[in-house]
């Protein structure tokens, strides 16, 4: 058989097997070859969005050459998105980084890793305090872990954020308040099993496209699933949807309260399960986290304002819609799924808006059921792993705990084996307090001298980037250090950069959306010099070591990385005996101690070298096996709910097993159009390119799919303006300018008065105009609402 | 020259026709179809050509969606 035909061959069998499995509904049958044609394939989470599909990469000669939906997957169920598709190809941009580099003399020039490493570890060492840690959701487990210890238990700062806090802070607050534990209760088994689905400003069909396509499967066998999309501008999604509702931006707390308002009041809200598992809550002042109690009567005197008509007055969703999302709430034989992402999370009312989704599932009983939840999706692949529940966020330690509370901090150090009191108590600066500083002389308050960045992509992500990013790069002293693995809008104003390995060129751990662990080998060598970031952190701990740095030692006197094997310690600072162990492994087995403190319990590193992912808590089975979790708080699935009871909510802020109800008001967000700046902007994705294009921008299929931003604007707003499609426009904010061409009912159609601009491109960068006021609990700012004025240039 | 196994799912009542439409597209191989959901083969000169196929599938009267199962391009320069 010629090597073509038997591509061809194993092509048509991948897509016969998992198209009979689907419709044989079967998730997890069947097995991918191992050796095709001389491609060897292993298993790796894909690199792009929080969804954790599944793919196996093919390498031959050293190199990625094909990709297949791992038929094994329970995500993906052996299918993958058009990302999915090309993700081995973000390897091999030509421009990859694979040397050291440093500015001398304005010009960055090639150094070696030596001094590299020398450079940061001395910046520190003069300044510890000014030294701030900006990683991502796209570091890995491991990574997280590391950098997390490293300035938290070495150098007793927590000056450590990520850039998850610009995507999922407001989803953690409204988990944290509501439950009293992050992350979603329920999974993507929801999807397969609810009647109703809620889009709630989310735009799965695009954004997060194989768990779409796994309910619009449904819809194709003949299931009945209705789609309800709750948005600001019309999408992909919409499309699909029965019903679309279009509200005015930031109203989604009256549509939410408005719901509430009619369960109450038709006396249809589920009474037993709200008397069993709920309690209510208001804001206190000054305003926390926690905020105060109030009674079922407070609560319903408090909800009576939002009738469906003073609701349509606030949103613009019509009255009779507002009664038909009550009526589907009332339904107890329905199972409801709401999910959410950014729409909800990138807003200054972000905690409130989490609270009240929230509040009208558990008010209506539609929680613990598969198919009845409320989920928040994240747009990175370890948002939930690395972020969330590492904890590398600058009020977290890992596993749930927080810096502010004197056991949780003792519980770090004794893990870390690091002097008492060595973590201070004081969360360290968030984002965009963390930028703020940086761009701030230090004689002005702006105690942040040097940030080192990794896998992230500020200069082109943070808002307000007049305010919050270049003015760093005119201040003396200030140093901005940048490991990344492509030229970006931050390394090009970097004043060290480090070129790192991607992906299945080092070993890896993810966490993905639905509390599932995903593990990685390392299958082919990085380009060049380019190097593993865990190995950054630790080679610049060593060197820490070296300059006297006693905060790298433990109590024993050890490196804080110290490694054994075979009883002697292994160099692991020193990149060429860096794989002589697992590093990944050791950093992950210490880093469990952790998950059990809040019942995140993970199982051994070598578990997840085997499954296509574990949802914590994993709980060992008396037959030695371990048990991944779908439902939490669920007593029929949750190894830690009380057996007792159906549900029990057993973090729960009033340690009384309820979850809290809270009631959030509506209140206008901090700009809206005037007549100075007429339309509203709001900001995104596009399905061909993820987040801030590094890799997207290089696979050539993707770039020339979409090459370049743009503006959604309504024709009639700009037939007003004289305006045709594809002409260039100059869009303006109170914070700055861009020149962008207009695009008339593109695939997004926002309504009049409102607008939409992509922020992958790094040539105009959306994040000129955009607005850093952020919600007060969770820091997150709002990139989706900014008032903006459009003129015709020419 | 890059191949790609991928699932076409159908819309209710449209298997017929988009089976008609599918054997017309050049460098498409159907495989046997199974309720809604056809797998199939494309082959393109190119991975911008075996885009442009696949989005061409993709907004093909009566189809619902398309999935990537697998894609080789070990002949591709990159």
């Amino acid at each position: 058989m010629q090597r073509r035909d038997f591509i061809r061959s194993s092509a048509m069998t991948a897509a016969t097997l998992a198209a009979s499995r689907l419709a044989a509904e079967e998730s997890n049958a069947g097995d991918t070859p191992r050796e095709v044609d001389g491609v060897h394939f292993q298993k790796a989470p894909c690199r792009f969005c929080g969804t954790g599909c599944h793919v196996q990469v093919g390498v031959k000669g050293g190199k990625v050459v094909a990709i297949q939906g791992d038929a094994k997957a329970e995500v993906n169920k052996g299918l993958l998105c058009m990302k999915g598709y090309h993700v081995g190809l973000a390897l091999y941009g030509k421009d990859r980084l694979t040397k050291p580099l440093l500015r001398k003399n304005g010009k960055l020039v090639p150094i070696s890793w030596k001094e590299a490493i020398d450079t940061i570890a001395e910046r520190i060492q003069a300044d510890p305090k000014g030294f701030a840690m900006y990683g991502s959701g796209q570091w890995t487990i491991p990574e997280g872990y590391a950098a997390n210890k490293l300035v938290k238990g070495g150098l007793g700062s927590n000056h450590v954020d990520p850039n998850a806090r610009l995507c999922m802070a407001s989803a953690v607050t409204g988990f944290l308040s509501t439950y009293g534990v992050d992350e979603p209760a329920g999974c993507y088994d929801d999807l397969d099993n609810c009647d109703v689905l809620i889009t709630w400003g989310n735009n799965p069909a695009e954004m997060h496209p194989v768990l779409f396509s796994r309910v619009m499967d449904r819809r194709s066998r003949g299931e009945r699933v209705k789609l309800i999309d709750i948005g600001t501008r019309r999408t992909r999604t919409t499309e699909f949807a029965d019903e679309y509702l279009e509200f005015k931006p930031h109203t989604d707390l009256a549509v939410a309260n408005g719901i509430a308002q009619q369960l109450i009041e038709r006396g249809e809200w589920d009474r037993e399960f709200v008397e069993k598992n709920c309690a209510f809550r208001e804001q206190d002042e000054p305003a926390t986290l926690n905020g105060k109690a109030m009674d079922f009567e407070a609560y319903k005197a408090a909800i009576a304002h939002y009738t469906p008509e003073k609701v349509a007055e606030i949103s613009g969703v019509p009255a009779e819609k507002i009664r038909m999302l009550a009526d589907l709430f009332a339904s107890k034989d329905l199972k409801i799924t709401s999910l959410w992402c950014m729409g909800m999370n990138q807003h200054t009312r972000g905690t409130a808006i989490n609270n009240l989704v929230h509040g009208v599932h558990l008010l209506s009983g539609h929680f613990g059921r598969p198919g009845d939840a409320p989920t928040s999706l994240t747009g990175q692949p370890s948002a939930c792993g690395t972020v969330r529940e590492v904890g590398t966020l600058a009020h977290a330690l890992p596993g749930g705990r927080v810096v502010t509370n004197a056991d949780h901090r003792k519980q770090a150090e004794d893990i870390w084996n690091v002097p008492a009191g060595r973590i201070p108590e004081k969360p360290g600066y968030h984002t965009v307090e963390m930028w703020k500083r940086f761009s701030t002389p230090k004689d002005t308050g702006g105690d942040i001298s040097t940030i080192w960045v990794q896998v992230t992509n500020p200069g082109q992500t943070l808002p307000n980037l007049n305010q919050l990013f270049f003015p760093s790069r005119k201040i003396p002293g200030k140093f901005l250090i940048v490991s990344d693995v492509y030229p970006t809008a931050t390394t090009e104003h970097a004043d060290l950069v480090l070129p790192s390995a991607l992906w299945v060129e080092k070993n890896g751990v993810f966490g993905n959306s639905e509390r599932r662990t995903q593990q990685w080998f390392r299958m082919v060598k990085p380009p060049g010099e380019a190097r593993d970031d865990c190995w950054q952190l630790i080679a610049v701990a060593h060197r820490l070591l070296e300059l006297g740095n006693e905060g790298m030692k433990d109590r024993d006197g050890k490196f804080i990385f110290h490694v054994e094997k075979d009883g002697k310690a292994v160099p692991i600072w020193d990149f060429a005996h860096y794989y002589d162990v697992n590093v990944d492994q050791h950093l992950f087995e210490e880093y469990r101690k952790f998950t059990r403190l809040k019942h995140k319990d993970l199982a051994p590193y070598e578990e997840y070298t085997k499954a296509r992912g574990l949802r914590w808590p994993v709980v060992q089975q008396k037959d030695g096996s371990w048990r991944e979790t779908k439902f939490r708080f669920a007593s029929f699935d949750d190894p830690y709910a009380d057996k007792s009871r159906p549900i029990d909510f057993y973090h729960s802020t009033t340690h009384d097993h309820r979850a809290q109800i809270w009631f959030r008001p509506y209140e206008p967000p901090p700009e809206s159009p005037d007549k100075e700046f007429p339309f509203w902007l709001c900001t995104g994705r596009v399905i061909e390119h993820w987040h801030s294009g590094t890799l997207t921008m290089r696979i050539p299929q993707l770039r020339r799919s979409m090459p370049g931003s743009y503006i959604e604007m309504h024709p009639d707003d700009a037939a007003r303006l004289r305006i045709a499609n594809g002409e260039k426009v100059l869009v303006e904010s109170r914070r700055g300018k861009l020149e962008l061409s207009a695009w008339l009912n593109g695939r997004g159609r926002p309504p009049r008065g409102s607008t939409f601009i992509p922020f992958f491109d790094e040539t105009l960068l959306a994040n000129l105009l955009t607005l850093e006021d952020y919600d007060p609990f969770s820091k997150q700012p709002d990139y989706k609402k900014c008032a903006v004025r459009i003129r015709k240039i020419g | 020259m890059p191949i790609s196994g991928l699932i076409l799912t159908t819309r209710p009542g449209s298997e017929a026709c988009v089976l008609d439409a599918l054997r017309a597209v050049p460098g498409v191989t159907l495989g046997e179809p199974m309720g809604s959901r056809v797998p199939l083969v494309a082959e393109a000169p190119t991975l911008r050509a075996a885009r442009d196929l696949t989005e061409t599938l993709m907004r093909m009267d009566g189809v619902a969606f398309v999935d990537v199962v697998s894609v080789d391009f070990q002949d591709e320069e990159l």
